[in-house]
């Protein structure tokens, strides 16, 4: 069920109603964990069965590890939740590697390629669930008592398929205490989801319409379309994701349930460093607190080590996005400008900080070309064509104008997406606001959907 | 009532009750905002409010860009042509005009193209999961015309009010804009009146190509919609730049135009193979102001001259 469509709206406002009129706290969890199931089995049913079979084992793997602190049942943990990821989403792309290398080295390899499917958001809820098993193991957080309570912690519908990456610390404690129904925080939610949908519908799938039309056949485009593309596609995936985190956000609220925000205005970071401490919020905090620093981070270690851990962790991050070398070579390139940066950082210091920002964001937009290429062949075009195109004298305005202007207005869009403090926007510039947005997404609204980071 | 739930309410109210509002006045105002949201509804909205004219246009951007009804000289007219036309559009046009006395259809490349008409907002392509979308866009008037809200379609509001006083013709023109600030010149030393003459397409059946049926059946069909109203028909053909007429003046093209007239057995003015100066479009196949006042005249003498 996607979060944007009616059928979606309309049961969550019933699930709302239901949700703080049930007067325990524990039926309270129940109507979550059954809405949970239902909204991700909603398009695949047989997937709530992983997700089912996922809850049982960690949660009793979780108990077991906090009586005996074993390193080996932790790794058999952490490797058996990783070897449903592998398998899902890796498995059909280590085959096809394996055949090519057969190939190339003159051996036909007759291995039949794994059909599996792809469980929404399997990326995301491993990545979670395995944060959990290495806090319980480092004795961050207690093992979760109730089944239900980390029931509901592992497949809360907000957050399932696409994050933000919850850490049991922040979310365990507000699931296990009955919470008082408050106004303020239903009205944030609604507005938060408001603002979510207007990203989303109003903004990236708009854009979204001419930058797949582009990607389709990128050999044809003029250098300025080429380039209009790569800003388009910046603006439309932070429109699309940050959307998506928005609606999760108010989600969250709407059940009195705090979720942490995703996103801060990433393309005014001076470095790549800050932009991952803006981009991705959770999941850049996930790579550093559970890869990075288990590959030994930067503290007592030689420089090239770790050099080479940021390196792997940006590697890492690249391929958890997908399945591909594209991918692969965009997590790469990461790790190689931060390393880049580092060497620099004196030099980059005497910068302004409006040109790290320049810098950056142009660094950020052509890193998102590996990222949205379908392969290799049509990334190579749509490069000649940045550089070697012709000039296209057909430019199509609704892109230029909504991606010009999305980019041009992204401090006042931050500052309007108020996350904590709503009462400060005042009720009549909130109604303005919530009537244009309604209104941009009747009028503009694409008819095309699916968010990005459903497919990770 | 706390100030949280009181704002709570009142967000509500906003955007549920502007959506109400307008499904509610989608409903009562079906026609005028239908009209609104889609060109070619807009196009025979407007010719239905000005009534009684000697003549309509139908036809591509080649059409609404070069014909200026007052330059024909054939008394009061109306131009019905709207850009990203097809064959769908000619054949909705024709079966919704109206008694008319004299139509002009175009007979050119554009206006055979195989797009579908899409008149209504297009709906999300995938409704799996989504009973309760796909409910709502069968039944709500405000999604399917929803389009007429944006902001580029709200001055047809205006021309709807004003549709006595409008010809058609000030609607979708290429560079209208830009030539209402810098109005084009008639290229300097032009020497080409010889030129500007018609001449009927050049038959040779064995050209036609698997698709002519489908155009020359999409012709048939409209034109006889058409004369069943009572309305004399006359098929006409704009004039290209060397770039455009190459391809549309190429023997197949020819062919195929002879086609359509042999079938419909309409009278033709064809300016398909005119060599005229290429200065007179912005872009090869768009005539200019002056474009459009040079073949606005040569057509009206054409059509004056036909029996």
């Amino acid at each position: 069920m996607l979060f944007h469509s009616a059928t979606f709206l309309v049961s969550v406002a019933v699930l709302v109603a239901a949700y703080w009129l049930a007067p325990w706290h524990r039926a309270r969890l129940v109507l979550l964990f059954a809405a949970s199931l239902v909204f991700y089995g909603w398009r695949h049913w047989p997937s709530v069965f992983l997700l089912l079979g996922s809850i049982a084992f960690n949660y009793a793997l979780g108990r077991v590890l906090e009586k005996r602190r074993s390193r080996g049942l932790l790794a058999f943990g952490v490797a058996l939740n990783l070897s449903f990821l592998l398998y899902f989403k890796y498995a059909r792309f280590l085959v096809e590697q394996l055949i090519h290398l057969g190939a190339l080295l003159g051996v036909s390899l007759e291995v039949p390629k794994p059909d599996a499917w792809m469980p929404l958001g399997i990326s995301f809820f491993t990545f979670q669930v395995v944060a959990y098993l290495v806090d319980v193991y480092r004795r961050e957080i207690p093992a979760e008592r109730s089944v239900l309570v980390f029931a509901v912690f592992k497949s809360f519908f907000a957050q399932l398929v696409a994050g933000p990456i919850v850490r049991g610390s922040e979310f365990l404690p507000q699931l296990r205490e009955r919470r008082a129904f408050e106004a303020e925080r239903l009205h944030r939610g609604a507005w938060l989801i408001l603002c979510g949908l207007f990203l989303k519908v109003g903004v990236a799938d708009v854009i979204g319409e001419y930058v797949d039309f582009a990607w389709s056949a990128p050999d044809t485009l003029g250098f300025n379309n080429a380039w209009l593309v790569a800003y388009a596609y910046a603006a439309q995936l932070l429109a699309d994701f940050w959307g998506y985190s928005t609606m999760a956000v108010g989600l969250g609220h709407c059940f009195g349930l705090v979720l942490p925000v995703n996103f801060d205005n990433p393309y005014a970071s001076a470095s790549l460093r800050e932009f991952w401490r803006r981009w991705h919020i959770t999941l850049s905090g996930w790579l550093r607190d559970y890869l990075y620093i288990s590959l030994g981070g930067n503290r007592g270690v030689s420089k090239a080590r770790a050099a080479f851990n940021r390196l792997a962790t940006m590697a890492l991050g690249g391929l958890w996005h997908g399945a591909g070398w594209n991918f692969i070579l965009w997590g790469t390139l990461h790790g190689v400008w931060m390393d880049l940066e580092l060497a620099t950082e004196k030099a980059r210091a005497k910068w302004p900080r409006w040109l790290g920002v320049l810098v950056t964001f142009h660094v950020v937009v052509l890193l998102w070309l590996p990222f949205r290429a379908p392969s290799m062949a049509r990334l190579g075009q749509f490069v000649t064509q940045l550089f070697t195109g012709q000039f296209d004298v057909a430019m199509p305005t609704q892109t230029i104008v909504m991606t010009v202007g999305f980019l041009a207005l992204q401090k006042p869009l931050f500052s309007l997406v108020r996350y904590e403090r709503l009462e400060t926007l005042k009720p009549w510039a909130e109604v303005t606001l919530a009537a244009l947005m309604a209104w941009a997404l009747l009028a503009y609204g694409s008819a095309k959907s699916d968010f990005i980071y459903y497919v990770f | 009532m706390s100030s949280g739930a009181r704002r709570l309410l009142l967000l509500s109210a906003a955007v549920l009750g502007l959506l109400g509002a307008l499904e509610v006045l989608c409903r009562v105002e079906a026609e005028g905002l239908a009209a609104i949201s889609h060109r070619v509804r807009f196009k025979l909205a407007l010719l239905h409010g000005k009534g009684d004219v000697a003549f309509v246009a139908l036809g591509s951007s080649r059409s609404n860009d070069g014909l200026a009804p007052a330059a024909l000289g054939l008394g009061e007219g109306f131009s019905a042509a709207t850009p990203s036309s097809s064959l769908a559009t000619l054949e909705y046009m024709a079966t919704h005009l109206g008694a008319q006395k004299l139509v002009l259809v175009e007979l050119s490349r554009p206006q055979w193209d195989p797009q579908p008409l899409e008149l209504d907002a297009v709906p999300p392509t995938d409704f799996t999961g989504d009973p309760l979308g796909e409910w709502l866009h069968a039944h709500s008037v405000l999604l399917r015309v929803r389009r007429g809200f944006a902001l580029e379609n709200l001055p047809r509001v205006a021309g709807l009010l004003l549709s006595k006083q409008l010809d058609g013709s000030e609607w979708f023109r290429s560079r209208q804009l830009v030539e209402m600030f810098r109005p084009a010149q008639p290229p300097p030393g032009v020497a080409d009146d010889a030129a500007w003459a018609p001449a009927p397409p050049t038959a040779d059946p064995a050209l036609l190509d698997a698709d002519s049926p489908r155009v020359v059946d999409g012709y048939v069909r409209a034109l006889e919609a058409l004369k069943k109203t009572g309305a004399r028909v006359v098929l006409v053909a704009p004039p290209l730049a060397m770039l455009w007429r190459v391809e549309d003046c190429a023997p197949p093209m020819n062919a195929l135009r002879a086609e359509v007239v042999r079938r419909t057995g309409a009278p033709v003015v064809d300016f398909t193979c005119a060599a005229v100066d290429d200065r007179w479009f912005v872009d090869g196949q768009h005539l200019s102001s002056p474009g459009r006042a040079r073949y606005s005249k040569a057509l009206g003498e054409a059509l004056r001259a036909l029996p």
